[in-house]
């Protein structure tokens, strides 16, 4: 269930980021830092 | 609150301030994303800041947490301390390569390179080394030599926080102040805020973590 509901807001968080369709820098820049954030929450 | 009931206290928040960071950080993409204006000099290029400033904030403010829990371990020689200044260290090192990346990503649209050697940069830039060195020299509760360098890298955060004042550098001046209101539009001021309770929650959640880990390292060392 835990599991199930991190994936699930990691997915909103994701989908956020990308459907915003905003400047390419901006993009990498959400996109890098929630990706080593979701990193870290996964690996601990 | 005593050591021995943060020891148990702490663990327990991970799994909440987990939550509070996936819902919190929900609701400030979508403010930063969608709700709020754009800049009317730089566009949505704006937006990378709601990330940048947080994760700079972090990274010197954990800093400094970790610099005074280091100097009370040295002085009363109290593993809780040091197990607490290595916990944060972690989280501390990754914000502050994501405040040197997005910095980067801001700086080649907004200023046409993506580094340059000024004194917020570059102070920036030694923080980061002080963080791997103090990762690098932590071996367990008690380590002497990293707690030194934490303390002493201390020094680094005045220099960091008055560098675009005290030398002309091409990194703006600071938009929030103790004494008078912030210099940011209140719709940009939201995002922001929203962003560093996330940040914050975030930060919470892998301390715990790191926090109940380290602690039964050095239980079973120690009981060994």
């Amino acid at each position: 269930m835990r599991k199930w509901g991190v994936a699930a807001s990691f997915s909103t968080i994701f989908g956020l980021i990308i459907c915003s369709h905003l400047d390419f820098f901006v993009v990498l820049a959400y996109m890098g830092t929630f990706v080593i954030l979701a990193g870290m929450v996964y690996d601990h | 609150m005593t050591p021995a009931k943060l020891k148990r206290i702490i663990p327990r928040l991970h799994t909440p301030a987990l939550w509070i960071f996936l819902i919190s950080s929900s609701v400030a993409l979508f403010d930063a994303l969608y709700l709020s204006p754009s800049d009317y000099l730089h566009g949505d290029l704006v937006r990378i800041l709601y990330v940048h400033v947080p994760a700079a904030w972090f990274a010197v403010g954990i800093y400094t947490i970790m610099g005074v829990c280091s100097f009370i371990s040295l002085v009363l020689r109290a593993p809780f301390y040091s197990i607490c200044a290595q916990s944060l260290a972690v989280p501390g090192c990754i914000l502050t390569v994501i405040c040197m990346v997005t910095g980067a990503l801001w700086g080649k649209p907004a200023w046409g390179t993506w580094w340059v050697w000024d004194a917020r940069l570059t102070s920036v830039v030694v923080l980061f080394f002080l963080y791997i060195g103090y990762i690098n020299f932590c071996d367990g509760a008690l380590n002497k030599a990293a707690s030194i360098l934490n303390v002493v890298g201390l020094i680094n955060v005045p220099i960091i926080k008055w560098s675009v004042d005290w030398w002309f550098t091409l990194h703006q001046p600071s938009s929030f102040f103790l004494t008078q209101k912030p210099a940011i539009a209140s719709e940009m001021l939201v995002p922001l805020v929203l962003m560093a309770i996330a940040f914050l929650c975030w930060c919470f959640a892998v301390f715990a973590r790191l926090f109940s880990i380290n602690m039964e390292r050095f239980q079973r060392i120690h009981h060994a």
